[in-house]
């Protein structure tokens, strides 16, 4: 029988995901019956879903964006081929 | 790890400017996130964005295609980002993070200061201003490593080779990363 805090040092580091069967099999079943675990697990995933979230919703300005990719594009086309640095 | 388009990797080699510019155009929105996911704001994020791409035209050459271009681009980057910050304290081997997990349970392994349920309501501006402000309060490698993980959804094999760090300490730096953001949101009180 795993220790909550066995339990909460796998779902943290990510270990769970290179588990093999017999530990998932633990892991699932502690969370089975303990309610702390669970929330803990919950926490867990909310981190990862409220920073995807943010990083998606604020995007920085859009057509700056832009402005860079059309740079950037300008320097490829100027750049690459053009002047080979070590030629 | 997989491998890329032998033909694509051609052109960067050859630096033809269709195929740097398929790469521009297929991961500028992606680096310029990480940039913002690393804590800079739009305009940082954008000169870290330019500048690893230009750096990317300038030694396309000696792209060998033997990791993806994601990868190679994100490598890229990190240094870039390092660079733009020179000077900021290093992660400290020992990190008082581990400290306040510990203390979280009791001699046999129990929780003695039981998690709380987060909330439902994932989307209020509330909860985006309090994970902003718990992730600036996150150092750097380890805030890099759970935002590759968990927004960029990289393997970890490939956050490994961006970061330069074995798998062990990759797993020590998302709990870190996890259990600091879990105890700071905690603090801000997150069942709302």
């Amino acid at each position: 029988m795993l220790s909550c805090k066995e339990v909460a040092t796998t779902l943290a580091s990510g270990e769970l995901e290179a588990s093999g069967p017999r530990r998932r099999l633990a892991v699932w079943f502690h969370l089975l019956i303990c309610a702390y675990c669970r929330a803990y697990a919950r926490q867990m995933r909310m981190l990862g879903e409220v920073t995807r979230r943010l990083l998606g919703r604020e995007v920085a300005d859009p057509r700056a964006l832009d402005r860079l990719e059309r740079r950037l594009v300008e320097r490829c086309r100027t750049l690459g081929r053009a002047g080979d640095p070590d030629g | 790890m997989a491998r890329e388009d032998p033909q694509l990797v051609a052109g960067i080699r050859a630096r033809e400017p269709a195929a740097l510019e398929r790469v521009v155009r297929a991961y500028l929105k992606q680096i310029e996130r990480a940039g913002r996911g690393a804590g800079l704001d739009a305009h940082q994020a954008e000169e870290v964005a330019q500048a690893t791409f230009v750096t990317f035209i300038e030694t396309a050459h000696r792209f060998e295609g033997r990791s993806t271009v994601r990868t190679w681009l994100f490598g890229i980057f990190f240094r870039k980002l390092q660079e733009a910050r020179r000077g900021f304290a290093r992660d400290r081997q020992l990190d008082d993070v581990d400290e306040v997990f510990e203390s979280r349970f009791d001699p046999a392994g129990h929780w003695s200061t039981p998690p709380r349920a987060p909330g439902s309501d994932l989307d209020s501006q509330a909860i985006l201003d309090d994970i902003r402000d718990c992730l600036g309060q996150t150092p750097e490698r380890q805030r890099m490593a759970f935002v590759l993980k968990e927004v960029e959804e990289l393997s970890t094999d490939e956050i490994c080779n961006i970061l330069e760090i074995t798998s062990t300490n990759l797993g020590v730096m998302l709990f870190r990363a996890r259990n600091r953001l879990r105890e700071c949101l905690e603090s801000k009180g997150l069942e709302r």
